[in-house]
């Protein structure tokens, strides 16, 4: 993500190519809070939202981040309205519109697909909202041409959604729910219907729209990857329940259980028995437990889990690990380590390293850092 | 990057994007009044049928209407003359046109669509107009013979019977299964008849099906040839026996009814033992395999299905 | 199947592939120009009893409908049939046409609506094996079942006479118009629902949310996203509705025994020899007259599907 000054730079200079500064409550910068309050949904015994609590800052992006089923998607249908929650509210600004249907909310949405009239052209698309507010045909053209450009894709206007491509589709979908201004805006796993090139385009397309005009976004998704990217805020979510909610670092670097240590990047379970002062014995170097986690009681038998950066892995016939798989990333070269004793542990090489299959290697942890998370041995994945 | 993931808890529960929810719903209570009423309206006539096939003098409830025709001789013969009838037609559907199909699908695959086009002419054309245009047209040794009707079933129940074959047709991997055939030496009858042919089974007895049930109940051009088959019999019966008409008529349709009926039972039988992989005990050699690909074939054939298809043209079924 | 499958894995052995590569250069020794001829050789059966059976019999009126007896050409049997009891006819069978088509449209689609609304695919497959069945349904069990139910004597009219009003006594006839669209409903109903059902169920909600979000109201959402996108699906049905009512001859015949004047039952009285002298042909001219309705609507039937077609994935 650009630097402070970088973005502002870029701000100014798009928004008075494309004149969208200029709204009633003044100004591209002044998003709105949202606030989901204790919010409750069940389907008989699963709890789809699990008292929920969620506040997102004007102006933020958030990004919930979690697996199927998890509630991420109620949680933004809920928001939008779409979906009735048993108990709780929403705000938007302050203003309690728990009880209002979606078409006052004044939202903008965009959905994972399938979502443009198929009966009417990208233009006529996004001007449908302006259409719903009396605008007259040509101030609607104007500025429906307007947010076409923002997109990129002045030239496609007159397209019907099915001469269009899934990333122009998206991208239009996008265009359409900004042009009625919304306080705030609302995606749903934009990206996952489109192809990896296509998705990567978009995530920093979206991502640079949304500082520039300065909105308040709900974003949801299964890949973490962006997530992490896009995010300035990350919730992680499961059964219902927000796991975590940080910054993309802090999520990453400091997971607070074990479920987000494991779905946020990737991780190695290594078990290990707590020694005496407060430090786990790994791969034959003594690590200091987390500070957030020294109290665990000596003897106790706990999984410690590590990130893949956190190995260093050498060449070494007589080493005790076997690689077992490698994937080759470009700059970075993925393998498993078969340690025995112990679980297979992932670790990153940089790309030149020259392990293969059924090499020996000798593994162990880095010195600096205490390992990423520690968790009880009973506790199954949550 | 290798993520773990969560399985999700408690039963798989529809998630937003996943639900066939419609976009646009009747509440419980309208859709409700609309579907008793829509029933009632469909089934009130035939319980009419019912009870005036049934009912003697002093409202008590006989068969002696349906057993007395049973006794009649003419009803007999014109059934056994409609029968002939419907089977030589189904015959010729299937001689006619599975040929037909394979040869489009085979060598003339880019004209598909004018294929199509083609066996939906039929439906452009009244029965009437065709009658009229039979008289015209044919010498009278023609029109007086009841092949006629058999030759002109197989045209007027074409639209249906061909795309049961057709879609039978295409669902094979033909070109595969002929070039394997012809490679290991075998002619064209026979790969037709060895190969083609028992991987059709189900659309052929569908399209025969169709032709059969669609001939059995033809009655204008049947009437207006002047042949007395079993619908134009059973007319005549009922201009001054109305209730034993009736009788015969509700049979015949609850026939019918039950004849699809007993297919999807079967169907549901064959469908349930192939998911479990077990052996279905010896169906009689009618619904052995056919079932539910036959019920579907027939209900997708004669109207139901993907707007882009539906079945047009004349009143079917009964009469044309 | 045993037979298939053995021949199927043949062709990936060595030797079924080379004596595949045999074939297919043979194959090629046939020059391109005859290729593109002799693929019709196929077909010929096919359109030759097409030709027999249908065409020429549809021919035959068509030229018959210019000719006198004596085979002159004329315009009289054309402006016969435009003419009195003829033109009489052809407005009562457009008018039946068109108001079983509309009505069973309307009601159709409620039908589908509703069902699509249901929440067990039990029931959806139940009702549409009804309505697969009822859309066959026509002729002489359909005539006798109404005469059973709405005729002078029928159940449904005495249980309304038992309550008070006999619509018989109020103008009421199940062998008039108005009942034969009472009755053709019966056949146009399901359908009506068969086709739209799955084009209600293609609505995708993401457009109703869409809308919803952006602003539209429900009744809004209906107006202006839903209708348009059922439109032309809708239109291109009441085609089918309309062409499938308007060429129907049997049930009227069965329940009326050719007394309405509807132009099938014209043309089954004229085929029947009431014929005037000199009016012998004004028969194909009535027929004529019949294609070229059923044409259009099926014309129009076509250009509607193919506007849908574009929208759908």
């Amino acid at each position: 993500m650009a630097e402070a000054s970088q973005v502002e730079e870029a701000e100014r200079v798009e928004v008075s190519k494309h004149g969208l500064s200029a709204r009633a409550d003044g100004g591209a910068r002044s998003g709105v809070r949202v606030e989901l309050v204790e919010c409750e949904r069940r389907f008989g015994a699963v709890a789809a939202l699990d008292r929920l609590s969620l506040t997102i800052e004007p102006g933020e992006l958030v990004a919930l981040l979690g697996p199927s089923g998890c509630g991420k998607t109620t949680a933004l249908r809920a928001l939008a309205g779409l979906e009735q929650i048993d108990s709780g509210t929403v705000r938007i600004r302050g203003v309690d519109v728990t009880a209002l249907p979606p078409h006052r909310r004044e939202l903008g949405m965009v959905f994972q697909a399938y979502s443009l009239f198929p009966n009417m052209t990208a233009i006529d698309n996004v001007g449908f909202g302006l259409r719903l507010r009396k605008a007259d045909a040509k101030s609607r053209r104007e500025r429906a041409g307007d947010l076409l450009d923002l997109v990129g894709l002045a030239a496609q206007s007159e397209r019907f959604p099915h001469e269009l491509s899934g990333g122009q589709q998206q991208r239009v979908a996008l265009a359409r729910a900004l042009a009625v201004e919304p306080r705030v805006l609302l995606l749903d796993e934009p990206l996952s219907a489109l192809d990896a090139k296509v998705r990567a385009q978009l995530r920093d397309e979206i991502r640079r729209i949304q500082l520039e005009l300065g909105i308040t976004t709900l974003f949801v998704t299964h890949d973490q990857e962006e997530a992490l990217s896009m995010a300035d805020r990350v919730g992680v979510m499961a059964a219902g329940r927000l796991q975590q909610i940080g910054t993309p670092s802090e999520v990453y670097e400091r997971p607070v259980n074990a479920f987000v240590a494991e779905f946020v990047g990737s991780v190695s379970r290594v078990p290990a028995t707590v020694g005496r002062d407060a430090s786990v014995e790994v791969l034959g170097r003594r690590v200091p437990l987390p500070p957030a986690q020294s109290a665990f009681a000596p003897g106790t038998v706990v999984d410690v889990l590590l990130r893949p950066e956190a190995f260093v892995v050498r060449a070494d016939p007589y080493g005790l690990g076997v690689v077992t798989r490698r994937s080759f990333l470009g700059p970075v070269l993925h393998v498993a380590v078969a340690v025995p004793g112990q679980a297979e542990i992932v670790a990153t090489l940089p790309a030149t390293a020259g392990a293969d299959i059924g090499v020996g290697v000798a593994v162990s942890v880095e010195p600096t850092g205490a390992p990423l998370f520690v968790t009880e041995q009973s506790a199954a994945v949550a | 990057m290798a993520a773990l993931t969560l399985s999700p808890r408690g039963r798989a529960r529809p998630t937003a994007t996943s639900t066939r929810v419609p976009a646009f719903r009747f509440g419980v209570v309208t859709r409700t009044v609309i579907l008793v009423v829509a029933a009632l309206y469909f089934v009130v006539p035939l319980v009419a049928s019912g009870r005036y096939a049934l009912e003697g003098a002093h409202g008590t409830y006989t068969l002696s209407a349906v057993t007395a025709l049973f006794h009649d001789s003419a009803l007999w013969s014109s059934l056994l003359l409609s029968v002939e009838i419907a089977l030589g037609a189904g015959l010729l559907t299937l001689v006619l046109l599975t040929p037909t199909s394979v040869w489009v699908n085979l060598r003339m695959a880019k004209l598909r669509r004018l294929m199509e086009s083609l066996t939906l002419l039929p439906l452009v054309v009244p029965v009437v107009v065709v009658v009229l245009g039979i008289y015209g047209a044919f010498p009278t040794t023609v029109v007086s013979s009841p092949v006629l009707l058999a030759f002109e079933y197989v045209v007027l129940a074409m639209p249906y019977s061909y795309r049961a074959i057709d879609s039978g047709v295409q669902a094979l991997e033909l070109h595969t299964l002929v070039d394997a055939s012809r490679t290991l030496g075998a002619s064209w009858p026979s790969t037709f008849r060895r190969v083609l042919v028992p991987n059709l089974r189900t659309s052929l007895v569908a399209a025969a099906f169709i032709t059969i049930a669609y001939s059995l109940g033809e009655f204008a051009m049947a009437s207006l040839l002047s042949f007395t088959t079993f619908p134009v019999q059973l007319y005549q019966i009922g201009t001054d026996q109305i209730d034993e008409a009736t009788a015969v008529s509700v049979f015949a349709l609850l026939v019918t009814w039950g004849l699809l009926l007993g297919l999807s039972l079967f169907a549901g039988r064959r469908t349930r033992a192939r998911r479990t992989g077990a052996d279905v005990p010896a169906d009689p050699p009618f619904a052995a395999g056919v079932g539910a690909e036959l019920v579907a074939e027939v209900e997708s054939v004669l109207g139901h299905g993907d707007p882009g298809r539906p079945g047009i043209g004349r009143e079917r079924g009964r009469d044309a | 199947m045993a037979t298939d499958v053995d021949l199927v894995s043949t062709v990936v052995t060595p030797a079924g592939q080379a004596a595949g590569r045999r074939a297919s250069r043979a194959r090629r020794r046939v020059p391109r120009s005859l290729v593109r001829v002799t693929r019709f050789v196929g077909l010929a059966p096919f359109l030759a009893y097409l030709a027999l059976f249908l065409v020429v019999p549809s021919l035959s009126v068509v030229s018959s409908a210019f000719e006198t007896v004596q085979g002159n050409f004329t315009w009289s049997n054309v402006t016969a049939a435009l003419q009195g009891t003829y033109l009489v006819s052809f407005e009562k069978s457009l008018e039946l046409s068109a108001f079983s088509a509309v009505i069973s449209a309307v009601l159709g689609t409620l039908v589908a609506v509703a069902l699509a609304s249901t929440s067990s695919p039990a029931m959806r497959r139940v009702v549409t094996s009804a309505c697969a069945v009822f859309a066959n349904t026509g002729g002489l069990p359909l005539a006798f079942a109404f005469m059973a139910s709405l005729g002078n004597f029928g159940v449904v009219t005495k249980v309304l006479a038992d309550l008070g009003w006999n619509p018989y006594d109020h103008g009421f006839s199940i062998y008039t118009i108005t009942g034969l669209v009472i009755v053709y409903c019966y056949f146009l109903v399901p359908l009506m629902v068969l086709v739209m059902l799955p084009a209600v169920e293609n609505l995708r909600r993401e457009w109703f949310e869409a809308a919803s979000i952006l602003g539209a109201r429900r009744r809004e959402a209906w107006r202006m996203v839903g209708m348009p996108l059922l439109g032309p699906a809708f239109l291109a049905a009441l085609m089918v509705l309309f062409a499938d009512a308007f060429a129907a001859y049997a049930t009227a015949q069965a329940l009326t025994d050719g007394a309405i004047p509807i132009v099938p039952i014209q043309i089954g009285t004229l085929i029947q020899g009431n014929v005037l002298a000199g009016e012998q042909n004004v028969g194909d001219a009535l027929g004529l007259g019949m294609i070229l309705v059923v044409g259009i609507a099926a014309t129009l039937y076509a250009t509607l599907q193919r506007r849908t077609a574009r929208w759908q994935r």
